[in-house]
């Protein structure tokens, strides 16, 4: 057993946190505060290469192993977590799938600008009436031609309004559920794909999330991304782990930058002649989120090993979202507390994570459906 | 050009520093930085390497093993080659003693120009430079805010003198040291980072540079710590209450006058 | 073996830094303790009349007065302290950490070999042994050394570190005549004194220093009219320096200058650590800011919780009629 990171390993942790400790944290309180894409740090962040991190080296990726993803999920979403969604969305689930299945022409269009920046990506599965229920979807795709022709509306789409293309999850063929299901890459400027509503949301403001309407819209035969018909959700499969295992990573970035705020003003804030620090109420505070911080790490680290060594992880994985969410929204509720009523004005930050805590409840599977996923595993079928 | 750039990992500024028992000894917290004013001299060397052909970037430190990572965030910056001069058990607080070292590498390994940072932002000393520039008995330029190559073996620089800057011409070989405002260092790229990563970095024994043995032994320092302490805090912030901040101002000035006697 | 003491003096814009007079006033309480001599060290060019400033505060005073001494250069300095060194075996040398002494000084410890202890705040002899005092770590921890196994020392102070004490020693001045060669691999093309600072920021007295509170560029205005009547100077954190409100050489801080005046008064400065260490070593500090909470509170002796553009025009005001009344 061996929990310590290699020295390459520290070193990139290093660097990023180097990295969004320059770049990114000192712009967090305002890309809250405007709630718009912060187009400027976009661009200055992604032209240091981070997109391609989890591709190969041979398209320009970095080839990272699922240890430094996580210590990059983590970290960048320390530093914001508004800005953090839209860099994880081009470099995991946005490109996912073209990576996989994209022709070569597809690849050059859409996977290399993605990964230098110059595109941004997004996948949509969320309707106005499925969420974590996959079977629900009813987006469809028939075919015409030869090609697919698109109809259906998708809700919540992180980067949806300013994405340059998109993968979209629709049933090929409704009678068949879960095992009718299959991806599409839709392009902008495609006739028929515009974006509607952008929500205005209580938490990771920054990200553009909105509506993207798909109203007759055709597409060839080469933007069904997969092998075989219907087998979409066995390939959401071969991502999901990961990407609860990032939700845990985001939510335990969130986690750590209020924590680090809180421990600094517990260090300076006086109150009846000494720092509250001294306090042993303030002190089991620390106690008690340093505790469940570092549960809430070993989790995720392990998961991610067992990705990296390509064992199960569907159980860790979903249980290691669950437990670093929740222990987010407890570590954030704490330093609010920790603040006192400083905490309650928009000038100083641990509002802003309180608020940016909850977005991480609904991404990579409510705590409902993850329970019962995770129970019905351990139990079987009776 | 061969260009030699020496760096020093610190102590980050927010870490925390605690005096040990014996009061002689420090607990530093474990966050440490390739120094402030170091970053620029990388930067700057890197810039040089653009705008002179054939050019070549070493970095060196003398330092634990733990400045392995300073070395490898001045490769991911873009230096060619890094060398960690190790100075376990031999760690001292004599400048004119890691001078010499540096010095000794320099000499073994052939340069055009040095470069370093104006001082180090943990024991803040700010002597290495113009030392190692004496010991190599070349000229050396402290605090640089700019740097021009006039020809091959002339280069012009400004620096801060007091009162405002001077522009001098210098023959190489020469030392400069950096300040703040020459440059704005890099964020690495990822694929320095990953260069970086698998750089080899050699560990140098200082004995093998031709030093004396008297030199790298335990007495040699001519600077000896006595002790440690904390700075002696103030006395609680007296807060100046008042209807209107004509009546706080005034307040104040009796204040400054009469209690503080510093107006 | 001797144990005179040789103060290094500085000078600028025709007159006797401050800093110097500092150094001799401690120098020569050292020098009663070791029962030794004190001698004020002037390199420079015409430098007859400054001569006899220093004559009240020092033992001796050997005068080097060559052209080719007229602008510092660390070719000439060095080795004219070399000779003089050698020549007059100084148990300690003491000097400023101003630029001139951050570039000096560490030279002429590795020529003549000697342990150098730079940015020092304060020393005291007892038993004959030196004990320096030196901050590091940005301030957060004194370290107390001391030198061994040497003949001689060097020391810089930080200015301001000492108080300047009257005295009447009416010294003797020592002309040395010395053939100074100039090193050619250096050449000065340009010499810019950048206008007229009239104090120097970290010799200053008074430091009125602006925060990102001040708003603007066009704020800083007020204090420096403010500095103007306290005769000190502003000074500016990083925050304002990087979003180019200042110049650099305004920076107090981490990564720009270490002061300690008398009074610090700070003005929308929110006190994060970066700036607190380059100024927490003042004597007195007022701060000024509209947030009850900020950390520069925890630093300072006085604090007034109010709108900066309230409080700044007041205070002109209050300190120009004082300054009137005397």
């Amino acid at each position: 057993m061996d929990f310590t990171l290699t020295e390459q390993q520290e070193f990139f942790k290093k660097v990023i946190v180097d990295t969004v400790d320059k770049m990114v944290a000192p712009k967090a309180q305002e890309i809250d505060e405007k709630d718009e894409f912060p187009w400027e740090l976009w661009k200055e962040f992604t032209s240091l290469g981070y997109l391609g991190l989890r591709y190969p080296e041979e398209i320009g990726g970095m080839n990272a192993d699922k240890i430094m993803c996580m210590t990059f999920y983590e970290e960048i979403a320390r530093g914001s977590v508004g800005f953090a969604q839209s860099v994880i969305m081009n470099i995991l689930m946005g490109t996912y799938f073209i990576y996989r299945f994209g022709s070569d022409s597809i690849k050059e269009r859409c996977l290399y600008p993605a990964m230098r920046g110059e595109k941004i990506a997004t996948m949509c599965f969320t309707e106005d009436q499925s969420g974590s229920d996959l079977g629900a979807t009813r987006t469809t795709a028939v075919k015409d031609g030869n090609g697919w022709r698109i109809n259906g509306t998708k809700m919540w789409i992180t980067n949806g309004p300013i994405c340059d293309f998109c993968t979209v999850l629709a049933t090929t063929d409704p009678s068949k559920g879960l095992k009718g299901l299959d991806f599409f890459l839709v392009e902008k400027g495609t006739p028929g794909f515009s974006s509607g509503q952008i929500l205005n949301k209580l938490g990771c403001r920054g990200t553009v999330t909105g509506e993207l309407v798909f109203d007759n819209v055709w597409v060839p035969e080469e933007n069904l991304l997969g092998e075989e018909l219907g087998k979409g959700v066995n390939y959401v499969g071969d991502i999901l782990d990961e990407v609860r295992l990032m939700t845990g990573a985001m939510a335990l970035g969130i986690a750590k930058g209020a924590y680090n705020e809180g421990l600094e003003f517990a260090r300076k804030r006086v109150a009846f002649g000494q720092p509250i620090g001294n306090y042993q109420l303030i002190r089991e505070k620390f106690a008690d989120m340093d505790t469940l911080m570092n549960a809430a790490r070993l989790m995720i680290y392990y998961g991610a090993w067992m990705l990296e060594n390509g064992m199960d992880s569907r159980l860790i994985a979903a249980e290691a979202k669950m437990f670093a969410t929740e222990v987010c929204l407890k570590v954030v509720d704490e330093v609010t507390r920790i603040y006192g009523a400083n905490a309650f004005a928009y000038e100083y930050t641990p509002q802003r994570y309180f608020r940016d805590a909850r977005f991480l409840l609904y991404g990579g599977g409510t705590h409902e459906v993850l329970k019962d996923f995770i129970g019905r595993s351990i139990i079987g079928k009776l | 050009m061969n260009i030699l750039v020496f760096i020093k990992q610190v102590a980050d500024t927010e870490a925390r520093i605690l005096i040990k028992g014996d009061n002689r000894s420090l607990e530093i917290e474990n966050k440490y930085n390739l120094n402030f004013f170091d970053e620029f001299a990388v930067e700057e060397a890197i810039r040089l390497k653009g705008k002179v052909k054939d050019s070549k970037i070493s970095v060196c430190t003398y330092g634990g093993k733990k400045a392995v990572e300073a070395l490898r965030t001045a490769i991911a910056m873009g230096v060619d080659q890094a060398y960690l001069i190790d100075n376990t058990d031999l760690d001292t607080d004599d400048p004119l003693i890691t001078a010499k070292i540096l010095a000794g590498f320099a000499k073994k390994e052939g340069f055009d120009l040095i470069l370093c940072g104006r001082q180090a932002i943990d024991d803040e000393n700010g002597n290495i430079g113009a030392m190692v520039a004496e010991l190599l008995k070349i000229p050396h330029v402290t605090a640089i805010t700019k740097l021009e190559v006039a020809d091959d073996k002339k280069i012009i620089v400004e620096s801060d003198i007091e009162g405002g800057k001077e522009t001098k011409e210098v023959q190489l070989p020469a030392l400069l040291t950096t300040q703040k405002g020459i440059n704005e260092p890099r964020v690495p790229l990822i694929t320095g980072v990953m260069k970086a990563m698998k750089a080899n970095i050699p560990v140098v024994d200082p004995a093998s540079l031709g030093l004396s043995r008297e030199l790298l032994s335990r007495d040699a320092s001519k600077i000896k710590i006595l002790s440690y302490e904390t700075p002696k805090g103030r006395p609680a912030v007296k807060m100046i209450e008042g209807e209107t901040p004509e009546e706080k101002v005034k307040k104040l000035i009796k204040l400054l006058r009469e209690e503080a006697k510093v107006l | 073996m001797s144990k005179d003491i040789f103060v290094f003096i500085e000078f600028k814009d025709g007159s006797i830094r401050k800093t110097s007079f500092e150094l001799l006033s401690k120098g020569k309480e050292l020098a009663e303790k070791l029962s030794s001599g004190l001698y004020a060290v002037m390199l420079g060019f015409d430098t007859k009349g400054l001569t006899e400033e220093i004559k009240p505060f020092a033992d001796k005073i050997i005068s080097v007065d060559e052209e080719a001494l007229k602008e510092y250069r660390w070719d000439t300095y060095t080795d004219t302290m070399e000779y003089l060194i050698k020549k007059y075996s100084p148990y300690l040398v003491l000097g400023a950490s101003t630029i001139t002494g951050k570039d000096l000084f560490p030279r002429l410890a590795a020529r003549l070999d000697a342990p150098i202890v730079s940015d020092a705040v304060g020393i005291e002899v007892s038993d004959g042994e030196i004990k320096i005092k030196k901050p590091i770590y940005g301030g957060k921890i004194i370290s107390w050394v001391t030198t061994q196994n040497a003949p001689i020392s060097i020391i810089t102070f930080r200015p301001n570190s000492f108080s300047i004490e009257k005295r009447q020693i009416n010294g003797e001045i020592i002309e040395e005549r010395i053939e100074i060669n100039m090193d050619s691999r250096v050449n000065a093309v340009k010499i810019d004194k950048g206008g007229s600072k009239k104090v120097d920021l970290q010799e200053a007295d008074f430091i009125v220093c602006g925060g990102r509170g001040m708003k603007g560029p066009e704020n800083f205005k007020v204090l420096e009219e403010i500095a103007e009547i306290l005769g000190g100077r502003v000074g500016a954190s990083r925050a304002v320096v990087d979003s180019k409100w200042r110049d650099y050489e305004d920076q107090i801080g981490k990564s720009g200058k270490t002061v300690s005046p008398k009074l610090y008064i700070g003005c929308g400065v929110s006190g994060a650590l970066h700036h607190t260490m380059g100024m927490d070593t003042s004597k007195v500090i007022v701060a000024v800011n509209k947030d009850p909470n900020a950390l520069i509170f925890q630093y300072a002796d006085y604090g007034i919780v109010d709108d900066l553009f309230n409080i700044l025009p007041a205070l002109k005001e209050g300190l120009k009629s004082l300054k009137q009344e005397a």
